[in-house]
């Protein structure tokens, strides 16, 4: 254990805010890394005696009124270690530069108590409210990459067990339903890898924030979490570079001070190759297996040997984050950040003989024709997000903020699975193209001011608008000619929120907000109000609760397709076929704190409308000679609950820190069409155990985790028959159980981790193994079915199995 | 206050509304299955009714329906079918084209009905009927197909302005098999039965390398298929994230009762 004693820089730009000639003052300041001098959001500002206290903004800026110019200031934030200083007659006259110490670092100056909080997570700044540490995430174990959706999964209320997917199932909600903020625009899609990833690279992001429900009014348009990525700035005081190296992938990461030291850039990118860990992933949630896909093509001869092709499919994900900001002054910040990730995976091959001269065929008379022949199959599936966000923020006054952003956000996602075949001769020529085309491009233009003006110490009000242009295209072609569903959805929403946080006597923190959305596409005005509180008992007992309504208007399908992964896509709500989704969320909590530890309870209780299921399939309409086929889309309207404890234990401090949680949970969906009485979610998990630990060792550092949850409810067929089709063979058909009716196996798994930090001249390394899934658990993924000679056979198909990795990053500083 | 008592409450309170009672499956129900297709211009020989087989059930045992009255409707005409044993059903007429028919039959007090249109008959045209391929003969030893010379690829064609569902099914009628490339006299490659799938299509090719292996007359069957069939056969969801009911146009009861039209060609392949 080091040292409980490091320093502080405190510069001193004076910009004195006393009030009077009495003792109390108020003070402002900006939190930052003191290596890079980059601002640090939701940073906690505590004043002691009297434990007044606030957050720091996204820019890192706070602002304490009615301070005693004796009191002492305790500043805490994720990855850094803690610092607390004494205020004296100089110092409550600054404008304070708080540089707090990213663990593991050392500096030289003043030197103050501080205290190392080796955490990667806090779960204690609000209702709900969790707080994670990108920098701490590499020391959980991982697949070589440290992820922040998959470490989100490992909080309690969020379930654990889902390997294929890195979208959070937050409380029995979904993730199309979680509002994911990146630098201020939405991300729609999170998956890398048919979500065996997220879709955010670690290394630049420096903030995350989670509020798994009773969210504030200044959020809306998802009915389950929001989860709101900082990205980081750079390094404002020289310049920084690093590489990473994993079985999966290679990642890069440079950033730079410019504006003398006023501004900074960064740049940030990673990509996967193919290796045979990719590949052995890839093969684990797709049915393609690239070496027995390997395929030989072989096209009609002639008076040359027959072309071959050999052919492997081609697969890969990247992503890109740039950010240039640029504080202008102590009042004024400008940021322009963005992103750009993409999967891509290309199984195309063409065959094509040129024209060429060949013999007669029989019956031709023996005479040459010229004749060609190519055959093109595409296979092309393509999908990712392209997002841009330019921030001007203002701190008016010591009272007064304001966050201004405007963005754009773009999501796509292109499967092309088509094959053309084409055959010329001199006189004649035929084309024929088979296959599907599915294509769905999501556009948002945001614009959003958010101000916070406070009346006093003790009163907060937030209040601010939104505005976003949707455009969603939907396409789905078969034979490359007939459009199935060809959907082009136009729609906005016009935003206003406003709420007051106010405390009481240092002890209640009520908080009131309402959010009206005039939705155009229904033009109706929707209001959502919401409610927070929290109670401090005594210094170590805090009582919590929220409440508050929450509409969503965007909805993403999912038609689930277990060989080629998923297909989702996003439809606007019209409230007719599509109905706009509701929440009611009630949460009632308290929390017992210590320095060493934190025992964290919630109840919660959601009430659901509007939820959708969704399929298309081949319906036939009409009667008689007039019967048609279609394609029909059909959405199934229901309404739900989602209930639940949790229960978090929390180790703060020492070579040992991490959590235990707990989850008792349920979904319950109610939908006529599939069910006359109430039926459990597919996300529905009623037991959940998560256990996290991290063993410091100074260089060293070691980490387990282990999930155990009880089964997920899954269909299963009752009953069978099969028909003889037209070209003699026999196709099975099921009988299904009462929907959701049976349970999978529990799931569990342990995995640990083990991580070295070095120096390497002057620079820093580090090295990492870790090993999923250690004892060999086959989990369940979903069952499969099939009739052999009229008996029924059950397989189960499992989630990954025992896969070791390895990392290794290097920082120049 | 005692924090004990704080959790105990909590934990009581949700435990108390945590958990309904454990929902129960369905009892077994076995519902009539129907596998009826009128062919345009065939007997109507072989409509079946059979119950659906209980997946407990270790004797899978099909119990075929055959005490059934099944009435079939065309316009004005009625006829009742004459059982034939095992859940089979037969009426001697022969299925009309471009006429709807009506399949009904009460079964636990419930009236099982299904109808379908039988499409009218289509010609479809082949490039030639007759083909040369040459022997191949493996004997010598590996070397592959290189330098052996296969003829083109052959087109059916058929009208389908009314983009209607077609598919196409080709096999060597044979009796006796005589291989385009063997070994030491010896087959090497098992006969097969070509058949696509229903699409909007208008044209079929055959693609002699890959589709003709045996020399002899091969039957070529285009057919015209209706919605109802289609919708059957695309049905594939045999995994427990995609089990959905199973497509029907049977009220009351499960699969299929469809009107198919036919024309058939034949290619004789010959060796050079």
């Amino acid at each position: 254990m080091k040292s409980c004693y490091t320093c502080i820089i405190l510069f001193l730009s004076f910009h004195l805010q006393a009030q009077s000639d009495r003792v109390t003052k108020t003070i402002s300041g900006t939190v930052v890394d003191a290596t890079s001098s980059e601002a640090l959001p939701f940073a906690t500002i505590i004043c002691m005696p009297g434990k007044q206290g606030t957050t720091s903004n996204v820019d890192g800026q706070f602002t304490l009124f009615e301070v005693s110019d004796t009191a002492t200031l305790l500043i805490q934030y994720l990855g850094y270690e803690n610092l607390s200083f004494a205020l004296d007659a100089d110092l409550v006259k600054t404008n304070l530069e708080i540089r707090l110490k990213p663990e593991g670092e050392l500096l030289s100056e003043v030197v103050v108590k501080a205290t190392a909080a080796n955490q990667i997570l806090k779960a204690s700044s609000g209702v709900s409210r969790i707080g994670v540490s990108p920098a701490n995430l590499a020391k959980l174990p991982s697949f070589g990459e440290k992820d922040i959706f998959r470490s989100l999964q490992l909080l309690p209320g969020i379930s654990g067990t889902q390997e294929n997917s890195a979208g959070l199932f937050v409380r029995g909600g979904t993730p199309d339903q979680n509002l994911i903020l990146f630098d201020g625009f939405t991300v729609y899609h999170v998956d890398h890898l048919f979500g065996f990833f997220s879709a955010f690279n670690s290394n630049a992001i420096k903030d995350v924030q989670l509020h798994k429900g009773g969210f504030g009014a200044q959020y809306g348009g998802r009915t389950s979490s929001v989860v709101e990525l900082t990205g980081k700035d750079g390094n404002k005081e020289e310049f920084n570079m690093g590489l990473g190296l994993s079985l999966l992938s290679y990642n890069a990461i440079a950033e730079a001070p410019l504006f003398a030291g006023k501004g900074s850039l960064l740049i940030a990118g990673r990509r996967s190759f193919q290796s045979s860990f990719y590949t052995n992933l890839f093969e684990s949630f797709t049915s393609a297996d690239a070496d027995a896909a390997a395929t030989t093509q072989q096209g009609p001869g002639g008076n040359r040997n027959f072309g071959q092709q050999q052919f492997v499919p081609n697969s890969y994900f990247y992503d890109l984050n740039a950010k240039l900001s640029y504080r202008a002054d102590d009042k004024n910040v400008f940021a322009l950040s963005f992103y750009n990730g993409e999967d891509d995976l290309d199984n195309s091959r063409v065959a094509d003989q040129n024209s060429f001269r060949r013999p007669g065929r029989f019956g031709g008379g023996g005479q040459q024709q010229d004749f060609s022949f190519s055959s093109t199959t595409s296979d092309l599936t393509n999908w990712g997000n392209w997002g841009a966000g330019l921030k001007w923020s203002r701190q008016w006054s010591d009272r007064f903020y304001s966050n201004a952003n405007l963005s754009y956000s773009n999501y796509f996602s292109i499967r092309d699975r088509t094959n053309e075949t084409t055959i010329m001769r001199a006189d004649t020529s035929i084309n024929r193209n088979t296959g599907t085309y599915e294509e769905n491009d999501l556009r948002d233009h945001s614009i959003k001011l958010d101000n916070r003006y406070h009346v006093s110490s003790s009163n907060v009000l937030e209040f601010g608008f939104q505005h976003t242009i949707n455009e969603i295209k939907y396409d789905f072609l078969q034979n490359d000619t007939i459009s199935v569903l060809d959907r082009l959805d136009q729609g906005s929403t016009s935003s206003l929120y406003f709420s007051d946080r106010v405390t009481i006597a240092n002890k209640l923190i009520l908080t009131a907000g309402l959010r009206s959305t005039w939705y155009s596409i229904t033009e109706a005005l929707y209001f959502e109000p919401r409610l927070s509180f929290s109670y401090l008992l005594s210094d170590r007992i805090k009582f919590k609760g929220a409440w508050g309504d929450y509409n969503q208007f965007a909805t993403r399908i999912i038609r689930e397709d277990i060989q080629q992964g998923s297909r989702d896509f996003w439809l606007l709500a019209d409230d007719e076929t599509v109905p706009i989704s509701s929440a009611t969320h009630y949460i009632l909590g308290a929390s017992y704190e210590t320095d060493q530890w934190l025992l964290d309870l919630e109840g919660y209780y959601k009430k659901l409308t509007g939820l959708s299921e969704y399929t298309t399939r081949l319906a036939t309409a009409g009667v008689g000679r007039n019967r048609t086929l279609n394609y029909e889309e059909f959405f199934y309207t229901g309404t739900g609950t989602a209930k639940g404890l949790e229960v978090l234990l929390q180790k703060k401090r020492g070579r040992l820190t991490g959590w235990l949680s707990y989850t008792l949970g349920e979904v319950l969906y109610e939908f006529e069409a599939f069910s006359d009485q109430p039926f459990h979610a597919s996300q529905d998990q009623t037991h959940e155990f998560k256990a996290v630990a991290t063993y410091d060792l100074g260089r060293f550092s070691l980490s387990g985790t282990f999930v155990y949850a009880s089964g997920r409810p899954y269909t299963a067929p009752t009953g069978y028959y099969n028909i003889t089709l037209l070209d003699g063979s026999e196709a099975d058909f099921f009988e299904i159980s009462d929907k959701n009716g049976l349970r999978l196996p529990d799931y569990h798994r342990l995995d640990l981790s083990a991580s070295y930090e070095a120096d390497l001249w002057g620079s820093k390394a580090e090295f990492g193994l870790s090993f999923f899934n250690v004892y060999d658990r086959a989990n369940i993924w979903y069952k499969e079915y099939e009739v052999v000679e009229g008996a029924l056979f059950e397989t189960n198909i499992s989630l990954l199995d025992f896969t070791p990795s390895l990392f290794i990053t290097w920082n120049l500083k | 206050m005692n924090i004990n008592y704080i959790i105990a409450v909590l934990i009581c309170t949700f435990l108390g509304t945590g958990c309904t009672e454990k929902l129960n499956l369905n009892e077994f129900a076995s519902q009539p299955i129907v596998e009826a297709f009128l062919y345009a211009g065939h007997e109507i020989d072989s409509i079946e009714v059979r119950l659906t087989t209980s997946y407990a059930e270790e004797d899978s045992v099909i119990s075929g329906l055959s005490d059934l009255t099944i009435m079939l409707e065309e316009g004005a005409n009625k006829y009742i079918l004459d059982a034939i044993g095992n859940g089979f059903y037969r009426y001697p007429i022969k299925a009309v084209a471009d006429q709807v028919y009506t399949l009904r039959f009460e079964y636990n007090e419930q009236t099982v009905e299904a109808e379908t249109y039988v499409p009218p008959l289509h010609q479809a045209e082949i490039e030639t009927n007759r083909i040369g391929m040459t022997r191949i003969d493996l004997s010598g030893g590996p070397g592959g197909f290189g330098q052996i010379d296969f003829p083109d690829p052959i087109a059916i064609t058929w009208d389908n302005s009314n983009s209607e569902h077609y598919y196409v099914s080709m096999a060597n009628i044979e009796t006796e098999s005589d291989p385009v490339i063997s070994r030491n006299g010896e087959v090497i490659q098992r006969r097969r039965r070509m058949i696509t799938e229903p699409q909007i299509i208008d044209n079929h090719i055959i693609n002699p390398r890959a589709d003709l292996s045996e020399f002899g007359t091969y039957q070529i069957i285009v057919y015209r298929v209706g919605p109802e069939y289609v919708s059957l056969f695309e049905s594939t969801g045999t995994t427990s994230i995609s089990l959905n009911d199973p497509p029907t146009n049977v009220e009351n009861g499960l699969g299929i009762f469809a009107g198919i039209s036919t024309d058939t060609l034949y290619l004789e392949v010959e060796p050079l």
